[in-house]
């Protein structure tokens, strides 16, 4: 039987605030445990919250960006559970009425289109963490984390694959970087997706059973647990079986997921409208001035690179989702004024550097201005493209300025006609059965020559000068030999 | 006769025209609380080393010859749900009996600048869920007036503190009429400010969307003193208004001329002591003598304001009272072997019965499939009351009503039916679900001797207008001060 | 309604309060007739009165999103029954 697979994302995003939601504490990863605490973020008695105005303005911002309607009247409402990183016994979030609400997205799966609806997105504080101690004698909480802002997408059960699911969750990241919103650093735990997710025969209308998967902390985990759930439960059902509603966590070392503890039935989070907060109403005029300031978002960037730069498409694709490399080329593009090489030389030499060493290279040294100052070199032809791939790699390495590196390593290009004309009438004389065999006919021969000046030369002078002085000598020496 | 008895007008001027220095006047106070304290049991917590440090202070201040706030130098006491940093804040609890917290309350922030001195502490029901100061892990707090009766609750030691002279003002907390009733039980003036007049910074909530900060003081001259200071915006209280606090002295003696002020039917209609009734009636017909115009109100709704009142605040105390688990400060069971038992007894041990049972009433109000006809329900019922109270005021300008329907009754005879305990609070709710400002203010003495409290209702920020109702009350009904002969065998 | 025996030990469940057998009793009759008065909350008529969830007429209260350095850890972990390391600390956790 074919089965149809039904998948929604929860996702939870920390935002990129100085501060952290309710308190004045640094908003910020890691740090001695309890270090970045007050008596608010750790619910002293008495204590009570005022609200971060940025954090309300990234949501709205994340709203705006992924088409959402903006709640002219939002509030806060407390979601009360024990657990012992959770020093209120209650979180503070939004149950019915969330800052936005009924959007989209559009992701890209093979070439083909699929707009994702977004139910809601709201604003809510995050927890603190529970470490276990070095003698096993118990466990112990660290509360730095708690209150970092959060904000938690909805997406509506929209996807049909795992895919789609990957893409839905890298295309939300894109998002969320391009706007500021999150810094989307998934090591660190700030951002993280819970997959719910159903099977049903094709064709039968009553959705089948979901089962949610929490804390999925990478695309990669995404996609593997979306696509062993759907298998999972497209096996139970074909051996007759019954799905059950229930949490289940993966294992992305193992490469399955196992049933939590199934407390469904007894969570009773009771909400109830947060006392300590007043609502938020947000007018027109706030929403168009946050809509005002709203960096350009990854879409909009990909047509411009079509439109404007003449790009392929499916390169501006690869470049824009990942906002640090987007951001490298258009202030490369800026610097150097030659899109095209620069989207080339990203896709070969700077796309396999990400792919071998990770996408820290782009954190560091590399920046759009020396890339673009390197660019600027190889156009004008002051450097070969292999002397550019060097620089590139020591300004990864060093952060030195382009220049600097150059002069160290003497990669100028020679201008010098004579050495170059010195270079290749030895190399002629050297290779005259080569020689020979171009004249005859063998195309192929010119490459091996070209090769063998280019390396008398040690790579230092430009191929087109050298290329138009050999087909000069050769031309010569035919006419010697006619 | 001992200076303790003065209020903090007649104390200033004392400090003033140096008749007596603020340490002298801190170690006659600290002398009188040890005299007492055994018997009336107001305080919890002496700060005895504490208080001498701050008079000290307090002094250099009168010395300094600089413009200096009235309270400089007067003692006063602070109800132990009020944070007070490095000073045990108890909530008159064993969850926090040995808990100090490591920041003050605004309130008392704003106290200590101003050169007010600690003295200490004060007892009150746990977590501030009574009215009669009996629920305390540290017994019952004795009223002054005789100490084999109550002495109201929950700010049953701020008042009794209060009227007993062990201390010349004291701050109370008011939820439901916590600092009102005691006031009215120990014959002192007590006040619940607007919602938002006054910051619940640090005050440990009982049910945030009614707390309320008050003083409790000897006359209405010194609640204006005390309100003066206390009250104004605070950043960290987002309920917190951030309107300009009238300067609550001023014009405080306009006197009630040609206010009105309306009784309301339903109000009178509700059983309680002749006493009660004789002594309020009387009252108010000395505010028409002194050119107020009284005419009856209807505030249909107000009858289902104790259930409307108990549902909204034990549905938030369940959550404000949740963080109590043992884990961070507070009391922890040594029987826990794991985190649910951590949890489950720490709560089950370190929580007295009543404040269970309000837990359990506000988890059951808000749990799936009561929610919307316990809680949403006792929260249109809140709407209908302060609905009542606003088409009230388009044509009164005070409302008067008794405090409670009896007066202070005997240690022990209501504490086995909280529901009867419930029931006394209909007068004073719904000034806290209309979010209103409410005095009570002394009005006489019963035929057993004790104290009988009025109580006025105003327009949300009209405190100022409360007051000076009151002072009319005060002038008219005389200050009520406990007897010699009394007061010696306390 | 009432509050039975069973409700009780529901509610307390939910609340994290351990409530020994022999004050069950106890428990529930208290609660029988609290929760018995109270509810006749349900037989009011509201109208189409919106349920008040604050009393101040009072919206969008905020901070500026300015950090401020955090509090002294040794006072805040000064209060806790137990602690480890600068962190609080219970008895394992196993994860759910």
């Amino acid at each position: 039987m074919e089965y149809e697979v039904i998948i929604g994302l929860e996702i939870h995003s920390e935002l990129k605030t100085d501060s952290k939601l309710f308190c004045s504490c640094k908003n910020d990863f890691g740090g001695e445990p309890n270090t970045r605490c007050c008596p608010v973020c750790l619910g002293l008695p008495g204590t009570l919250p005022v609200l971060n105005r940025h954090a309300l303005e990234l949501a709205v911002r994340a709203g705006l960006a992924m088409n959402c309607k903006i709640s002219g009247f939002s509030k806060f409402d407390r979601k009360n559970y024990f657990y012992p990183d959770m020093p209120k016994a209650y979180q503070t979030t939004q149950y019915n009425l969330p800052v936005c609400y009924d959007g989209y997205v559009e992701i890209e799966v093979d070439g083909i289109t699929k707009r994702i609806g977004i139910e809601r997105i709201h604003l809510e504080e995050d927890a603190g963490k529970l470490i276990h101690d070095a003698y096993g004698s118990g466990s112990l909480v660290d509360y730095n984390r708690c209150g970092v802002p959060l904000i938690e997408i909805v997406t509506r059960p929209e996807m049909n694959s795992a895919e789609e699911a990957r893409a839905l969750f890298e295309t939300i990241k894109s998002i969320l970087e391009y706007t500021g919103v999150s810094d989307c650093k998934m090591q660190e735990g700030s951002l993280r997706a819970d997959v719910n997710l159903s099977v049903r025969p094709k064709g039968q209308k009553q959705f089948g059973t979901r089962t949610e998967m929490k804390n999925l902390n990478s695309i990669r985990a995404v996609y593997r647990a979306s696509q062993a759930e759907a298998q999972r439960q497209i096996e139970i059902l074909e051996r007759g079986g019954i799905v059950y509603q229930e949490t289940r966590r993966w294992d992305d070392r193992k490469g399955e997921s196992m049933a939590m503890r199934n407390k469904e039935e007894s969570m009773d989070y009771r909400y109830f409208p947060e006392p300590d907060l007043l609502p938020v109403i947000i007018g027109e005029e706030w929403v168009a001035s946050v809509e005002k300031n709203m960096p350009e978002l990854p879409r909009s960037r990909r047509d411009r690179y079509v439109n404007e730069f003449g790009i392929p498409k499916y390169d501006a694709d690869l470049i824009t989702m990942n906002k640090k490399l987007s951001d490298i080329f258009d202030r490369a593009v800026a610097v150097c004024g030659k899109p095209k090489l620069a989207s080339n030389f990203i896709m070969t030499d700077i796309m396999r550097r990400i792919n071998e060493n990770g996408e820290e290279i782009l954190d560091a040294n590399l920046t759009g201005d020396n890339f673009g100052q390197v660019l600027l070199f190889l156009d004008r032809g002051d450097i070969t493209h292999a002397a550019a791939i060097k620089v590139i790699d020591k300004i990864v390495e060093t952060g030195e300025e382009p220049k600097h590196i150059i002069d160290g390593l003497e990669l100028w290009v020679q201008r010098d006609e004579d050495l170059i004309n010195n270079a290749v009438t030895s190399v002629l004389e050297a290779n005259r059965p080569a020689l020979d065999d171009f004249l005859a006919g063998k195309d192929k021969a010119f490459g091996f020559l070209m090769g063998q000046v280019m390396s008398k030369l040690k790579g230092k002078c430009d191929p087109a000068q050298v290329r138009e002085v050999l087909m000069k000598e050769i031309d010569k020496s035919a006419g010697r030999q006619n | 006769m001992s200076i303790c008895n003065k209020t903090i007008k007649e104390t200033a001027a004392l400090l003033r025209s140096r008749k007596i220095g603020a340490v002298e006047l801190a170690r006659e106070y600290l002398k009188e609380i040890e005299e007492k304290n055994p018997s009336v049991n107001a305080y919890v917590t002496v700060c005895h080393e504490k208080a001498v440090k701050a008079a000290e202070e307090a002094q250099k201040l009168l010395d300094s010859g600089e413009e200096i706030s009235l309270l400089c130098g007067i003692p006063m006491g602070v109800k132990d749900n009020i944070c007070t940093k490095g000073i045990n804040t108890t909530c008159a609890s064993r969850m926090l009996e040995n808990y100090k917290p490591p920041y003050s309350a605004t309130v008392y922030e704003r106290l200590e600048k101003e050169g007010a001195v600690l003295l200490g502490k004060l007892n009150m029901d746990e977590f501030a869920m009574g009215g009669s100061s009996e629920h305390t892990v540290f017994g019952p707090v004795r009223n002054p007036w005789n100490t084999e009766c109550v002495a109201g609750g929950s700010s049953g030691g701020s008042a009794a503190s209060v009227a007993a002279n062990m201390t010349t003002f004291s701050l109370g907390s008011d939820t439901g009429g916590s600092v009102r009733q005691p006031a009215s039980f120990c014959g002192v003036v007590g006040l619940k400010p607007t919602y938002g007049r006054v910051s619940r910074y640090g005050l440990i909530a009982f049910a945030s969307s009614l707390d309320q900060i008050g003083p409790l003081t000897r006359d209405i001259y010194d609640c204006a003193i005390v309100m003066n200071a206390i009250s104004g915006y605070d950043s960290r209280d987002s309920t917190s208004v951030n309107i300009p606090c009238d300067d609550y002295l001023q014009d405080i003696d306009a006197g009630v001329e040609n206010l009105k002020i309306g009784l309301p039917s339903e109000f009178f209609d509700t059983a309680m002591d002749d006493d009660v009734r004789e002594k309020v009636l009387s009252a108010v017909q000395r505010l028409e003598e002194r050119g107020a115009v009284i005419k009856e109100v209807s505030l249909p709704s107000v009858s289902y304001s104790v259930p409307a009142y108990y549902l909204i605040s034990s549905s938030e105390a369940s959550s404000n009272l949740a963080r109590y688990d043992g884990i961070r400060y507070g009391y922890r069971s040594e029987k826990a072997e794991n985190i649910s038992q951590l949890y489950k007894l720490s709560r089950s041990e370190g929580f007295g019965r009543e404040v269970k049972r309000r837990i359990l009433t506000g988890t059951y109000a808000l749990s799936s499939g009561y929610h919307d006809e316990l809680y949403i329900k006792a929260l249109k019922v809140r709407r209908l009351i302060a609905d009542d109270f606003n088409r009230a005021f388009e044509n009164f300008d005070l409302i008067a009503a008794p405090v409670y329907p009896v007066t202070a009754f005997r240690i022990g005879e209501r504490a086995g039916d909280p529901l009867k305990m419930y029931l006394g609070d209909i007068f004073t709710v719904s000034a806290n679900l209309a979010g209103i400002p409410a005095l009570s203010v002394p009005c006489g003495l019963d035929k057993k001797g004790l104290p009988v409290g009025l109580q006025l209702m105003g327009k949300p920020f009209s405190e100022k207008l409360l007051l000076r109702a009151g002072l009319v009350v005060e002038q008219e009904t005389g200050r009520l001060s406990i007897p010699c002969e009394i007061q010696e065998h306390i | 309604m009432s509050a039975d025996k069973k409700l009780i030990r529901r509610i307390a469940d939910l609340s994290n309060i351990h409530i020994d057998d022999d004050e069950l009793e106890g428990f529930a009759g208290d609660m029988d007739a609290i929760i018995g008065y109270m509810e006749q909350i349900k037989n009011i008529d509201t109208g189409d009165a919106k349920p008040m969830e604050h009393v101040l007429p009072v919206h969008n209260v905020f901070r500026d999103d300015i950090p401020e350095d955090s509090f002294e850890r040794e006072k805040l972990i000064e209060n806790a029954p137990s602690a480890e390391d600068g962190c609080f600390k219970v008895p394992a956790v196993v994860e759910q």
